[in-house]
């Protein structure tokens, strides 16, 4: 139990290097994949085997099997995919093909197949508009802008949005027909405008054609929503937002994938059954726990050793 | 609706205050009718932060304390009813009136568009585990504190903080790992390193050592692990979003 409690205090220590801003800060990859940090993970997974091993079976402590073990297969797993996994980023223009990941001088990794984009779509959120009321001369301080936001209005699901002190304002009269989108800035009266927040996308998707040697296969991806084949697994990650010429998609091929989902599910699954038994953590029962005898000798007592 | 808000943040606020000075004062049938007056304010404002933006109203730091608030009184009566852990209502009351009070001062954002990236079916899941877990952790907390400041009965709360960390601890185990799911679904990678990622995880492992330190010959440093603990998981949930220098990209809407 000691030594355990150690590797996880070497663990946190070495998590809170990777992640305390102290001076110009240290490489947090650096930290998360060195030699000590695998080697601790290692003992960790030895330590965690161990405890099993040496506690007598019972049924009564499934969760506590499923918890430590269930560590330990989602450290394999990662361990799998740390080093026979391969990753990349893809800027896929769309309809070009390309045959490999690699995106700002990553070195390039080959599919064994091609991949191109196409149909390509985007959908946004109706837009958002802020109310600016301009400000008197004497209002305006040194260094800001002549007016200040007095409100904000989402025309998502309306057809008129009430404007303070101004009046209604029907939300088709913000849709400029022939640009083909909704009017960046109004003019209202009294040096008042609305101005047309960021857009947000609501979706996107594309569809990945996979050519392999003679055979095509279409594959539609969204966030959220990745595909995968022979092994590889895409990812939707952007888009250019300018042209909509491209997409950015994130290529993984990673053999400890599985392992890993299955860990994460057989760690949930025993902690609720540890956590949630009855048994001596139930306060009904741990006056009686508090005097059973500890694997070192002592004895539990108000949270101490007696 | 927006201006009908801040006057219910406060209502709801107060009256978890008085529900826990009845607590206090050992009234206790009235300090859960004030408490459920209280809870029911607080359903009244996260119903209208979802009307206003029409969706699950989890978009920002006050939303979500709205939410956070919300979760204490259904635990109480849990434990009350599963564990007879009726005498824990003050510490239930009194936490509850926090994230509530911070949420008065907050900025009320009233648009809120989920991005792609949260139109997932682990988002509210993920969200809620972790609201549950935080609740939990934060009466434990008090509880600490006050086993601290009198040492009166300490055997007992020691026994009430133990019970309420063994439930959060799960929920907190969800909400980390359906995070790590929801992210390989999203990125292709369950773990980004990213700083909330990161301080969470540290969060974890500290209850984690809370845990097994209460089961070593170290139990006596099981309070030490406890404060650590809940110091991380204020990092995690305030720091990593008001300091920029421990700023996450993955988590800023978090």
């Amino acid at each position: 139990m000691k030594f355990s409690i150690v590797i996880f205090c070497a663990v946190i220590l070495l998590l809170l290097a990777g992640v305390l801003p102290v001076g110009k800060g240290l490489e947090a990859t650096a930290v998360y994949y060195s030699p000590a940090m695998i080697l601790l993970l290692g003992l960790l997974s030895i330590s965690l085997v161990w405890c099993c091993v040496k506690r007598k079976f019972s049924a009564k402590q499934i969760g506590f099997y499923l918890v430590h073990l269930g560590v330990v297969v989602i450290l394999s797993g990662a361990m799998v995919g740390y080093i026979a996994g391969k990753k990349g980023m893809v800027q896929l223009q769309l309809f070009r093909p390309v045959a490999a990941s690699g995106l700002m001088g990553e070195e390039p990794v080959p599919f064994g197949f091609e991949v191109a984009a196409k149909d390509f779509e985007v959908e946004f959120y109706p837009p958002v508009y802020h109310l600016y009321h301009q400000l008197l001369p004497e209002q305006v301080t040194s260094g800001q802008m002549p007016f200040e936001k007095a409100a904000e209005y989402d025309t998502a699901g309306k057809d008129f949005i009430e404007i303070d002190g101004i009046g209604r304002l029907a939300v088709s009269n913000l849709w400029n027909e022939a640009a083909g989108e909704w009017t960046p800035r109004r003019r209202l009266e009294a040096g008042s405008f609305l101005h047309r927040a960021s857009q947000i996308p609501s979706h996107y998707v594309v569809t990945l054609q996979i050519v392999d040697g003679e055979q095509h296969v279409e594959l539609p991806i969204s966030i959220n929503h990745p595909a995968g084949y022979k092994g590889w697994r895409f990812y939707l990650m952007s888009y250019d937002q300018v042209n909509r010429s491209y997409v950015v998609l994130s290529a993984r091929s990673d053999p400890g994938r599985n392992a890993v989902i299955a860990g994460i599910w057989i760690v949930i699954i025993g902690t609720f059954i540890l956590c949630f038994r009855r048994q001596a953590g139930s306060l009904r029962h741990v006056s009686q726990a508090s005097s059973l005898p500890l694997e070192n000798g002592g004895k539990l007592g108000n949270g101490g050793v007696s | 609706m927006e201006t009908a808000i801040n006057p219910l943040l406060i209502s709801s606020a107060v009256a978890y205050l008085l529900a826990g000075i009845l607590f206090l004062l050992h009234k206790t049938r009235a300090a859960g009718v004030v408490a459920g007056l209280a809870w029911l304010v607080n359903l009244v404002v996260i119903v209208l932060n979802g009307l206003i933006v029409n969706d699950i109203p989890l978009g920002n730091m006050y939303q979500v304390q709205a939410v956070l608030s919300l979760c204490f009184l259904p635990l109480f009566v849990l434990f009350s009813l599963r564990d007879k852990l009726n005498w824990t209502g003050v510490y239930f009351a009194f936490a509850s009136a926090l994230p509530m009070i911070g949420a008065i001062f907050m900025d009320k954002q009233a648009t809120w568009k989920r991005m792609p990236a949260l139109q997932s079916n682990w988002f509210v899941p993920h969200v809620l585990a972790y609201m549950i877990s935080y609740a939990l952790c934060a009466v434990a907390f008090i509880m600490l504190i006050r086993l601290w400041i009198r040492k009166s009965d300490p055997a007992e709360l020691r026994r009430a903080i133990y019970q309420i960390l063994r439930t959060a601890f799960p929920f907190m185990t969800f909400g980390m790992l359906s995070g790590a799911l929801w992210a390989e679904e999203a990125w292709g990678q369950y773990w980004s390193w990213d700083a909330k990622e990161v301080w969470s995880l540290i969060t974890w492992g500290l209850y984690l050592i809370y845990f097994h330190c209460r089961k070593s010959s170290w139990a006596r440093n099981a309070d030490w692990a406890h404060l650590l603990a809940f110091l991380a998981l204020l990092a995690t949930f305030f720091l990593v979003n008001l300091l920029p220098k421990l700023g996450s990209l993955l988590h800023s809407y978090a």
